[in-house]
């Protein structure tokens, strides 16, 4: 019998914040572990920053161009949006003190962000941030419709 | 008829002799000039163009979508249309039907998929299919893409086949398909419930994300389904409205230790003429305390102008979808299925259906039609951080306590004049800081530019700074630190 304490949910967050480093909002959760956020304008650029406990996970740059559409965010779908990007300066001091938390826990960076960042490195090889560093906190690209890359 | 590969006669179009020359689509060609053209007309020729005008009425509504999507990559020297029509005949039964079974398309190699269920859900208009694809599957093991494209037929009417294309290429999650619908609750729009259906998934894998993907690359053969209502004696065979969903009011009645539902008629507003011949057969689905409960199904005979629906001692603090339909004496239906959202909660709080549906699970949130000018996202936690899930587990065990992180102090460093410092000693630095734990001692070796030299520590922390030896200073890092090194100019030799 596993010996191990279980993980509590209810200490996940998912903030969506805008671009110039201010709160817009929490997801909703419930009992499934689903995250669900609505009423985002179609276009607008936003941040969602996941984090446990004030301990930061990952971070996601969000834009949909579809009204109506309500986003997937799944590994896949952030390895096949194929971005990278760095966080912005005001966002990145907001979140000084859960990037402390993750340094301090040593978190992994998690295995669909790593082969996002093999990915648009490959593709992009003089990109600035492809020097990783354990302190320097990346974004994800999500949001993009996948399928359009299909043919 | 000829193929000139290359066009021996340069671009020749038209007739010379009795041979005649044509272009399609880069291929030259050359045929035999045919002034009359005897029909015969024969059983066999007939029966022949009987099964291919059948084709062509069945492909005819899928040319612009699916037909286009799944065969437009498959042949440059041909038309998608034309490859789906090559593809189809043999489908086509000698009485000229097709069957939607034996539609093919595209380049499948993968077997199709093996469904597990194929769900209507007349509450939101949902079809849901869960299927397994088996062990023996090019499916990545870690991190699956899967794109799923339906089809949906509704029944045939006056010989028309009419399809549902609008889930031609879809993400969704592995094993299942949801169906998506709008919050904006049209009472008569059923138009997710098909008579039939196929399915047809593709499979994809994290190191082929650069660049475009090819649909045709592990794709299934498609399976093909008939939605099953989950309610039994659903259906949307009566077009008919006796009772319009206008016609029905609710409020919620206090009663003690118990939460009622009272809807009232207003029969002036129905085609209802002899209410001892009618009753509402009505189903309530309850979304409340982030848990969905089906109410048990009541009959309300319409002689009587309200109907009470006990839904439990605490279910009216949430919301309710109610789906009725309309019978006679006999229990026989005499008008169509309607559905109505109880948004509001006993105590007049508004509830908005999607918050609902995602609070209590009801169904996956990527299904969602945001109204306005809105859109979203939803995701999983245990799909996106299951790793980090892992790592917080293995961090202690059940009768350790919770971890603590070692203490860590920063250190602040400016620098005043030509000059600069090495600091040595840190866990990790950022833009801003050097990071310590808590105990160590920070070496910082100063470093003059030429024709400048070091003049001193300023800061709060100054003065606790040591010296190790010549240009070579400690400073114990036993809380938050914040100093400054000056550097200065040497004075010029006179």
């Amino acid at each position: 019998m596993s010996t191990q304490n279980k993980i509590d949910y209810s200490k996940f967050k998912c903030e969506v914040f805008h671009p110039d480093g201010s709160f817009l909002k929490d997801a909703r959760f419930n009992a499934s572990h689903y995250f669900y956020c609505e009423n985002l304008v179609p276009g607008n650029l936003y941040f969602l920053v996941f984090s446990y406990d004030d301990i930061l996970i990952e971070c996601m740059q969000f834009r949909c161009q579809q009204a109506g559409k309500v986003v997937y965010l799944y590994p896949m779908h952030i390895v096949f949006n194929n971005e990278v990007a760095n966080l912005p300066p005001r966002l990145l001091e907001a979140l000084r003190p859960k990037i402390a938390n993750r340094l301090k826990y040593d978190v992994p960076v998690m295995p669909w962000a790593k082969q996002t960042m093999q990915n648009y490195f490959t593709e992009n090889p003089n990109y600035m941030c492809n020097k990783y560093t354990i302190s320097k906190i990346l974004c994800y690209g999500a949001g993009l419709d996948i399928t359009q890359k299909v043919k | 008829m000829a193929r000139l590969s290359n066009g021996f006669l340069g671009n020749a179009s038209g007739k010379i002799g009795n041979v005649v020359f044509a272009r399609w689509r880069n291929i030259f060609t050359a045929r035999q000039y045919q002034p009359d053209i005897q029909d015969a007309n024969t059983p066999a020729q007939q029966t022949q163009r009987t099964r291919m005008m059948a084709l062509l009425l069945f492909l005819k509504p899928l040319n612009k979508s699916f037909i286009r999507l799944f065969n437009a990559a498959l042949d440059k020297n041909s038309t998608p249309w034309a490859v789906a029509i090559k593809a189809n005949m043999k489908g086509v039964s000698p009485d000229a039907c097709m069957p939607m079974q034996k539609l093919t398309l595209g380049n499948p190699t993968i077997p199709a998929v093996k469904l597990l269920k194929a769900d209507y859900d007349p509450f939101i208009n949902q079809v849901v299919l869960n299927y397994t694809s088996g062990a023996n599957y090019p499916v990545p093991k870690s991190m699956p893409l899967v794109l799923a494209s339906v089809l949906g037929k509704y029944k045939s009417e006056n010989n028309q086949h009419l399809f549902d294309t609008r889930n031609s290429l879809r993400e969704q999650p592995a094993g299942f398909f949801f169906s998506s619908f709008t919050e904006g609750f049209k009472y008569d729009n059923y138009d997710n419930l098909w008579d039939a259906g196929l399915i047809w998934l593709m499979f994809f894998d994290a190191e082929k994300a650069i660049g475009q993907m090819n649909l045709n690359e592990n794709l299934s053969f498609p399976a093909s389904f008939v939605p099953v209502p989950i309610l039994d004696y659903f259906n949307t065979d009566y077009n008919n409205d006796a009772v319009p969903v206008e016609a029905l009011s609710w409020q919620y009645s206090e009663m003690p230790g118990e939460d009622v539902l009272v809807f009232t008629i207003d029969l002036e507003k129905t085609t209802i003429t002899d209410p001892e011949d009618a009753a509402i057969g009505l189903v309530l689905v309850s979304f409340n305390n982030e848990k969905f409960e089906y109410v048990k199904p009541e009959l309300w005979q319409l002689t009587e102008s309200s109907f009470s629906v006990v839904v439990g001692n605490d279910k009216a603090l949430g919301s309710f979808i109610l789906l009725y339909g309309v019978v006679n004496k006999d229990m026989e239906q005499i008008s169509r299925f309607n559905r109505l959202y109880i948004e509001e909660n006993i105590d007049g709080t508004v509830l908005p259906l999607f918050q609902q549906l995602f609070d209590t699970a009801y169904t996956h949130p990527l299904s969602f039609v945001l109204g306005g000018n809105t859109c979203g996202f939803c995701g999983s936690l245990d799909e996106l951080f299951s790793d980090f899930v892992s790592f917080w587990e293995s961090l202690y065990h059940k009768d350790d306590p919770p971890p603590v992180p070692p203490t860590v102090y920063k250190l602040s460093l400016a620098l005043v004049g030509p000059g600069d410092v090495i600091v040595e000693g840190c866990e990790y630095i950022d833009e801003f800081f050097y990071y310590f734990n808590d105990g160590e001692s920070a070496q910082l070796t100063v470093q003059p530019d030429e024709e400048a030299h070091f003049l001193e520590w300023q800061g709060p922390d100054a003065l606790d700074i040591t010296v190790k030896e010549t240009g070579v200073y400690y400073l114990l890092m036993s809380k938050d630190r914040d100093i400054t090194a000056a550097f200065e100019l040497d004075e010029p030799e006179v």
